[in-house]
C-alpha cells in the first residue's frame, strides 16, 4: 500500500497572493450600459491573501460559489485580477501583458474537473498530449514523439502504442484525465492547478489518480493548488488547506491541524457534514441549514451570519435576516398560521430593501398596532437569538413597524488562531 | 398513510434480467437480480459505474429504452409490473411507484410555478381531491421538506440546486407511492446541501410508509441514509443485508475493496481495485469478479459461487465463505496476468 510522502522542505514562496480581488461586473440592459450607469458587480474572489512554497500542496475547499475556481483562474492568468497583488516566482502576474503571460504557461498548467471537456475529441491522444510543445514551438519531429511518450509512461499508459492512435471517445474516464494529466505536464511546469480533478471519475479510480498526482509531484517538483469540495480527499492529500466562503479564505493552515482543531464554525460544520462509510461513526448530529448566498448581493458583516450556528449580536444582522426568520417561523408553524400571519404584511417581498432597519407595512385589514404585536411576540419566543439581540430598537410609527438593527462589526480579517491556524471569524 | 399488506415486502424483485441488444450481441446489463424492500424502508444500492446499477432502478419503474427486454418479476402489493401491458403500468407510475432524479436542474418544467406543479400531478392522480385537500396536501410535504411556504408559487429558476431536489422528492411524496427510485439524488449537490437532503431521505422513513432504492456511488450516503444495502457487480448482486453489518464486516471481496477504495476522513493510504469493471456482453464465467479479485481461487473462474448466508441477515455469493468445501486443486490460487495500472473505469 503506497502511503503518503513525507512533505518536502519548504524553501520559499512561489506564489504569493495579497488581498487579491477579481470583480465581475453584471451585465445589466443595454440602455443602462449606454449611459454608464452601474449595474452592479460581483466579486468572485474578495481579498485573499497566501503564500505558496514551493513543492507544496495547497487544497482550496469550498462550495460551489464560494470562487475557488475563479481563485484558481486568476493564478493561472485566465482571469484578470482586478485588485490586490498576485506573485508568481517574484514576478506581479496582475499587471503583466498577455504575450508576457503566454511564455510564463509553460510553467503554469491547469488540469480541469471534466476530462470529457478538457480533450478535442477529434485529437488522437499524440496530438493532443504533444499539443502544449507545438504551441509553445519547443519541440518538433522525432523530439516531440519522444516527449510523448515520455509523458504517457510518467502517468502510467503503457505500453504507449497501444494509447498514442486512440480518441478521447476510446478511453475511460480514468485514462482521459491521464492524458488530460500527461499534456499538462509534458512542459514539466512548476505550478499545476488541478480544479476538482477526481469528482467526475468513478469513486474506484480516484485513489489512483490521486495517487499518480502524488507522483508526478515527486517526480517533477510540483507545487499544487487542489481545488475542491471533497474535504476527505483534501485531507490526503494537501499539505495546507484554504476554506473559502463568498470570495473569502475563512480558515487556512496545516491540513493536520485544520482537520483535527477546525476553528471558523464554517469549518466545523463541513466536516461534521462529511458522509462517512464506517458504521461505527455515529451520523452527523446537526446538520447546517440554508445555502450560500448570492455573490452580487453578499450579506452584511460576516457573510457566513446568517447560517452560523455560533454567530452574534455584531455578526453583521441586517433586515434580510427578518425575511429568513419570519420564513423559518412559518416552516415551523405550519400552514394555517402562514396563511393568518402573512396577511398582516403587506410588503414581504421589499422588507430587505435597507439593510439598517426593516419597515413593515400592515396589510389585510390589520393595523399597525397588531402588527407590531406580532412581531413583539416572535422577538420574544427567542430573545436569546443573535438576530433579535442586534435588533436595537422594534417601534411601531402608526403607518408602519420598523425594526433597526445595531450597526454591524467591520467584516472579520484572518486572524492566527492556534498554532499555525489563521481564521476570519469574529470569535477569535 | 398507505396501507400495509399484511407484512409482504412493498416491492419484491424476483430474478430480475434486462438485456440490450448491439452489434456485437446483447448485452446483460442486468443479470439475475432478487430482492425485497419492505415498507418504510431504504435499500442502498452500490456499485461502479457500468454495474447496471441505473438501468435495475428504471427497469423497475419501466423506463428502459425501445431495444431492451425485461425477463423477471416485479411484484408490488402482489402485482407483477413487468407482465402488466405499457398502459396500466404507466398509470401505476406517480401513485404506485416514483422517482427522483440525479439533475433536479432539468427535471422541473421551468414555465410551472410549484404549486401548479403539485396540483397537476395530484389532479391527474387522485382526481377525488378537492382543490383545498390538494392545497394542503401539497403544502404539508413541501413543508416537511424545508420549502418556506413564502416560496410555494415560484419558479423552478428561483430556486437554488438544492431545493429544486427537495421540491422533486417532495413531487415524488405527495402521490405518496409504494416505492420510490432515487438515482443519485445528491450527486450534483454541494457537502452541505448534500448532508441536508440526506437527512431528508433518512427522515422519510419515519414520515412515510415509502420503500425506497436509494442508487448511489457513495457509500457514505448509504451508511447514514439505507436501512440494508445491495452490491452490484457486473449485473448481478453479490452481496446484501443490513448497511451496518455489509460495511462493518464485508463479506465479499468486492464490497471490501470498494469500502478500501472510498477515500474518507480517517483514510490513511490509497488503495484502489485494480482494473475495470467487465464487458458484459462477454462477461467473466462463473465468478465474474474474479479476473480482478486478489483472493481469487481456481475454482472462482470454473464454477458458479453460491449464495451463503452470513449473521445479521447478510447473504453474500463468494467461494471465499465455502472454502472448507473446496477440494485443494479448487482452492489453490488463481494465476493471471496482472492487470496494467491504466485499464480503469
Amino acid at each position: 500500500m503506497p502511503t503518503k510522502p513525507e512533505t518536502p522542505q519548504r524553501t520559499d514562496v512561489l506564489v504569493s497572493a495579497r488581498d487579491l480581488e477579481v470583480t465581475f461586473a453584471l451585465s445589466g440592459s443595454s440602455l443602462a450600459r449606454l449611459f454608464g450607469r452601474d449595474t452592479g458587480s460581483v466579486r468572485a474572489v474578495d481579498g485573499v491573501s497566501f503564500d505558496l512554497h514551493r513543492g507544496e500542496v495547497l487544497g482550496v475547499v469550498g462550495e460551489s460559489g464560494s470562487g475557488k475556481t475563479t481563485l484558481g483562474r486568476a493564478l493561472m492568468g485566465l482571469v484578470r485580477a482586478t485588485g490586490g497583488e498576485l506573485r508568481y516566482d517574484g514576478k506581479d502576474l496582475t499587471g503583466l501583458r498577455e504575450g508576457a503571460l503566454r511564455s510564463l504557461r509553460t510553467e503554469l498548467q491547469m488540469v480541469f474537473q471534466d476530462p470529457n471537456a478538457a480533450l478535442n475529441p477529434s485529437m488522437t491522444v499524440e496530438t493532443a498530449v504533444g499539443h502544449p510543445l507545438v504551441v509553445h514551438r519547443l519541440a518538433s519531429g522525432g523530439e516531440l514523439k519522444k516527449r510523448v511518450v515520455a509523458s504517457l509512461e510518467r502517468v502510467g499508459l503503457a505500453p504507449v502504442e497501444r494509447y498514442l492512435s486512440k480518441y478521447p471517445s476510446d478511453l475511460s474516464g480514468g485514462q482521459k484525465q491521464r492524458v488530460v494529466l500527461a499534456r499538462s505536464t509534458i512542459l514539466e511546469p512548476k505550478l499545476l492547478v488541478a480544479d476538482e480533478p477526481i469528482s467526475m471519475l468513478d469513486m474506484s479510480v480516484r485513489a489512483k489518480i490521486l495517487q499518480l498526482m502524488l507522483d508526478l509531484r515527486d517526480e517533477l517538483g510540483l507545487t499544487y493548488v487542489y481545488i475542491t469540495h471533497d474535504l476527505a480527499s483534501a485531507k490526503y492529500f494537501c499539505d495546507r488547506v484554504a476554506i473559502m466562503y463568498l470570495g473569502r479564505i475563512v480558515e487556512i493552515g496545516p491540513t493536520a491541524e485544520v482537520f483535527a482543531d477546525p476553528k471558523h464554525p464554517y469549518t466545523k460544520a463541513l466536516l461534521a457534514a462529511v458522509p462517512d462509510p464506517d458504521p461505527s461513526r455515529p451520523p452527523a448530529e446537526d446538520v447546517l441549514g440554508g445555502e450560500i448566498p448570492d455573490a452580487a448581493e453578499p450579506p452584511r458583516g460576516c457573510s457566513f451570519h446568517p447560517r452560523c450556528p455560533a454567530a452574534f449580536d455584531a455578526c453583521g444582522w441586517e433586515s434580510r435576516d427578518l425575511v429568513a426568520m419570519l420564513e423559518e417561523h412559518w416552516l415551523r408553524t405550519g400552514v394555517d398560521t402562514y396563511a393568518e400571519e402573512s396577511e398582516r404584511i403587506s410588503n414581504l417581498s421589499d422588507v430587505g430593501d435597507n439593510p439598517d432597519e426593516a419597515h413593515l407595512r400592515p396589510g389585510g385589514g390589520a393595523t399597525s398596532k397588531e402588527l407590531y404585536q406580532l412581531v413583539e411576540r416572535l422577538r420574544s419566543e427567542q430573545p436569546d437569538a443573535a438576530h433579535w439581540q442586534s435588533v436595537s430598537d422594534v417601534s411601531d410609527t402608526g403607518s408602519e413597524v420598523v425594526v433597526r438593527y445595531v450597526e454591524a462589526a467591520e467584516d472579520p480579517r484572518l486572524r492566527p488562531a492556534g498554532e499555525h491556524q489563521e481564521v476570519a471569524c469574529h470569535l477569535y | 398513510m398507505s396501507e400495509r399488506s399484511g407484512g409482504a415486502p412493498a416491492l419484491s424483485v424476483r430474478d430480475l434480467r434486462v438485456w440490450y441488444g448491439t452489434d456485437r450481441g446483447p448485452v446483460r446489463a442486468v443479470d439475475g437480480v432478487s430482492f425485497d424492500i419492505e415498507a418504510g424502508q431504504t435499500l442502498g444500492l452500490v456499485g461502479e459505474s457500468g454495474c447496471g446499477k441505473s438501468t435495475l432502478g428504471r427497469a423497475l419503474l419501466g423506463l428502459l429504452p425501445a431495444g431492451s427486454k425485461t425477463d423477471g418479476e416485479i411484484l408490488v402489493d402482489g402485482t407483477d409490473l413487468s407482465s402488466l401491458p405499457d398502459k396500466e403500468r404507466r398509470a401505476l407510475r406517480g401513485s404506485r411507484m416514483g422517482m427522483v432524479f440525479q439533475e433536479p436542474m432539468t427535471r422541473l418544467n421551468p414555465l410551472m410555478r410549484v404549486s401548479q406543479m403539485f396540483d397537476e400531478a395530484l389532479g391527474a392522480n387522485e382526481p377525488s381531491l378537492s382543490k383545498t385537500e390538494r392545497h394542503d396536501r401539497a403544502l404539508d410535504v413541501l413543508r416537511r421538506m424545508g420549502i418556506p411556504p413564502t416560496r410555494w408559487s415560484s419558479y423552478p429558476h428561483e430556486f437554488s440546486g438544492g431545493m429544486r431536489q427537495r421540491i422533486m422528492i417532495a413531487l415524488a411524496l405527495v402521490l405518496r407511492p409504494r416505492f420510490v427510485v432515487a438515482d443519485e439524488p445528491t450527486t450534483a449537490l454541494d457537502v452541505l446541501v448534500e448532508a441536508q437532503i440526506i437527512r431528508i431521505l433518512a427522515d422519510l422513513r419515519r414520515d412515510y410508509d415509502t420503500a425506497m432504492l436509494l442508487i448511489t456511488h457513495n457509500l457514505g450516503i448509504v451508511a447514514e441514509a439505507c436501512d440494508r444495502v445491495a452490491v452490484m457487480y457486473a449485473g448481478e448482486i453479490v452481496e446484501i443485508g443490513p448497511a451496518r453489518e455489509v460495511f462493518g464486516q464485508p463479506r465479499h471481496p468486492y464490497t471490501r475493496d470498494l469500502l478500501g477504495s472510498t477515500i474518507s476522513l480517517s483514510t490513511d493510504g490509497l488503495r484502489y481495485i485494480a482494473g475495470a469493471p467487465p464487458d458484459l456482453v462477454e462477461p467473466p464465467p462463473a465468478c465474474r469478479f474474479h479476473p480482478r479479485c486478489p483472493d481469487a481461487m481456481r475454482v472462482c473462474q470454473e464454477r458458479y459461487p453460491r449464495w451463503t448466508s452470513g449473521p445479521a441477515d447478510t447473504e453474500a455469493a463468494c467461494w471465499l465463505l465455502e472454502r472448507d468445501q473446496l477440494g485443494e486443486d479448487e482452492a489453490a490460487p488463481l494465476e493471471r496476468e496482472r492487470i496494467a495500472d491504466a485499464d480503469e473505469a
